[in-house]
């Protein structure tokens, strides 16, 4: 065999190990009880490590972010926490402030929490545990915060909750259509164990980090804390007719940004054009009873809207907008396109 | 088949089942009560008063307790808009413990501490009861920091261990107090549900055939649902339609009530409601555990080929165990 077929069948062999890694992550119930129904978190964030600079933009993990890790005594987990369109002019003081932490220092930081299983851990995670200093802006975690709404006393909720584009040349990240990544997530399993003081959630390694596609709305909305809750139906861009999953998922707003601003004013029956990110409904986790194996619960956190999508089912979808190429363009940007 | 698939063993899976369905009922109603007269707060308030009290704060002004709950790691955990006595926490991390601890008793010391800090800082402290502890602890510590932190958190746990007790004393009471409402305003007679069950075979197999799926369900297609998708932060695990399985059993009918003025109908009834009462205030984990079993023993007699198909074939492998939370209240 040579040593290109050798690497090639470790690296399949890598990837399946990895995909297959299950870990178990156990919450206080206390913990989940302020987290279900809230759309953020605020924290005193230990920062330990961090990126200089954003993600370049593209596809997958090129989303434009820039990553820190660290730890927090309201989260007691292995965490990042992660600020969207990080190289837009609007971030830049945010940025700014991180580059200029010590290892160490604790900065306030408030944004959503997101409980993913993307990065797990060879063990169990358990909140509580002592938690390792991180060596890189990117450890094993499975809890994180993403995005972050207000960094240091900087509030970059409206500025960075955007669609993702290069501030130099305007080209736009490329998530997943709907129909790849939902039913990526529909295929997830977990094991829910609920007690009177804890719940621990197992499952398997997770991904498709951002997923773009229409929503609209199947109930009316809810205010949770510090954000907005509405039960939805997905679509694909390229199919408007059939949902891309069998029932609504919970989508999440964040109070006074623009996804919230903009299903405020959505007329009933009519559709957003989104960017969302899954994280654990722990909501849903919660109302386990006992033991448990169930697919996974999840919802979708909504980090941008696209301003030219708005349509009713009944307009042709074509005639406002051309899913090809699946691109996403900016609804502002704050430097040149 | 013999016993093993027998009118005996359906019979018993039929009124585990009906205890089961009960049981979820009185503890969804148990952890309602809970929750919205905030006893497992209570009961952690009461702990760490307890364990803390009798002691003088350093500043003279605030006793050492009211400078714990005071604490920005305690206050910030208080649930904002309630009552200053309903707003205390339920559930406290022995390391947040230990952490408020160690950095009221070194105050005077900001930013990061050794052992020699904190055990001057413990020295320091007016003579107390905590102080004394404290004391007691840092001396088995072999001069490390980490080690007092650990010891006072263990300190702690035991403290959480008695209270845990308490709490289980006190929602015992009220379990049973709620099981027994629960069997009258259902009429959970057991001597008549067992009658029921031994001579309506409809009535029986349907329930077999619930429990069966519930069993299943358990083992991987739970589903938890929006009842009304106006409500998107009120999720339900479905339930209804086991409950509806209920009906035959349960309730109170007009013959029932005629029968009310009979005195001879009343120790059976009041047999089986006292039947009904013990069983449910057993928990539904106990009944669950027991109708897996008997579920496995009736599937037992069968044919591999009629056996349910392993439910993750195809799936990835089955998760481990998870380990619980440390509990601290």
């Amino acid at each position: 065999m040579t040593l290109r077929k050798t690497a090639s069948l470790l690296s399949v062999l890598v990837l399946l190990v990895s995909t297959l890694q299950a870990e178990t992550l156990n919450l206080s119930l206390d913990f989940v009880n302020r987290c279900k129904n809230s759309a953020t978190v605020s924290i005193q964030f230990e920062l330990d490590a961090h990126l200089s600079s954003p993600h370049k933009i593209g596809r997958s993990g090129d989303d434009g972010d820039v990553h820190m890790a660290g730890r927090a005594p309201e989260v007691q987990l292995p965490m990042v926490a992660e600020i969207m369109n990080a190289g837009l002019d609007a971030e830049s003081t945010s940025v700014n402030l991180m580059n200029g932490t010590q290892s160490g220092q604790t900065v306030p930081v408030t944004g959503v929490w997101r409980i993913w299983f993307e990065h797990p851990s060879p063990g169990d995670q358990t909140q509580g545990d002592p938690v390792d200093v991180p060596a890189n802006s990117n450890p094993d975690h499975v809890f994180e915060i993403h995005p972050i709404t207000n960094f240091d006393g900087q509030d970059i909720a409206d500025s960075s909750l955007i669609p993702i584009a290069d501030p130099n040349d305007g080209h736009s990240y490329q998530a997943y259509p709907a129909s790849v990544a939902f039913a990526a997530y529909e295929k997830l399993q977990a094991s829910v164990n609920v007690t009177d003081t804890s719940i621990s959630i197992t499952a398997n390694k997770a991904g498709y980090n951002y997923t773009e596609f229409m929503l609209e709305p199947a109930g009316q909305s809810a205010p949770g804390d510090n954000g907005v809750f509405v039960l939805a139906n997905v679509y694909d861009l390229s199919d408007p007719e059939n949902p891309v999953t069998a029932t609504p998922h919970r989508m999440v707003f964040v109070d006074n940004t623009e996804p919230a601003k903009q299903l405020q004013n959505l007329p009933a029956g009519q559709r957003l054009h989104v960017l969302g990110i899954p994280r654990v409904n722990l909501a849903e986790a919660a109302a386990v009873s006992g033991s448990t194996d169930m697919a996974l619960p999840y919802e979708i956190i909504v980090v941008a809207v696209f301003s030219d999508t708005v349509f009713a089912p009944s307009t042709p979808v074509n005639a406002m907008h051309q899913p090809e190429p699946r691109t996403s363009r900016p609804r502002k940007t704050t430097k040149k396109q | 088949m013999g016993l093993l698939n027998s009118t005996v063993l359906e019979w018993a899976i039929g009124i585990v089942f009906v205890y089961l369905l009960l049981a979820i009922v009185c503890t969804t109603i148990n952890e309602w009560v809970a929750g919205a007269t905030g006893v497992r707060s209570k009961t952690l308030k009461q702990a760490i008063d307890q364990l803390l009290d009798q002691q003088k704060g350093s500043d003279d002004t605030k006793s050492f307790l009211d400078q714990f709950w005071e604490h920005p790691l305690i206050s910030g955990m208080k649930t904002p808009g309630k009552a200053p006595s309903a707003a205390h926490p339920s559930y406290l991390q022995a390391r947040t413990f230990a952490t408020a601890v160690i950095d009221l008793a070194t105050k005077d010391k900001p930013g990061s501490i050794s052992f020699a800090d904190l055990e001057t800082g413990v020295k320091d402290l007016p003579d107390g009861d905590v102080k004394k502890a404290l004391l007691a602890l840092i001396q088995n510590a072999s001069g490390e920091l980490d080690v007092a932190q650990k010891n006072i958190e263990n300190w702690f746990n035991d403290t959480m261990d008695r209270a845990s007790g308490w709490y289980k004393r006190k929602t015992q009471f009220a379990t049973i107090v709620i099981a027994a409402l629960l069997t009258i305003v259902t009429n959970a007679d057991t001597v008549r549900i067992g009658h029921i069950l031994w001579t309506n075979n409809t009535v029986r197999s349907m329930l077999v055939e619930k429990a069966k799926a519930h069993t299943e369900a358990s083992a991987g297609t739970t589903q938890v649902t929006y009842p009304d998708k106006n409500k998107p932060l009120s999720p339900f695990k479905a339930k209804q339609d086991e409950l509806d399985a209920l009906k035959p059993l349960l309730g109170w009918a007009g013959e029932d009530l005629k029968d009310l003025s009979d005195w001879r109908v009343w120790p059976p009834r009041l047999l089986g409601w006292l039947l009904s009462t013990a069983a449910i205030s057993l928990g539904a984990p106990f009944w669950f555990d027991l109708l897996n079993k008997m579920m496995n023993l009736r599937n037992a007699g069968k044919r591999p080929d009629d056996s349910p198909k392993k439910q993750n074939s195809g799936n990835p492998p089955a998760p481990q165990a998870p380990v619980p939370v440390k509990a601290g209240g």
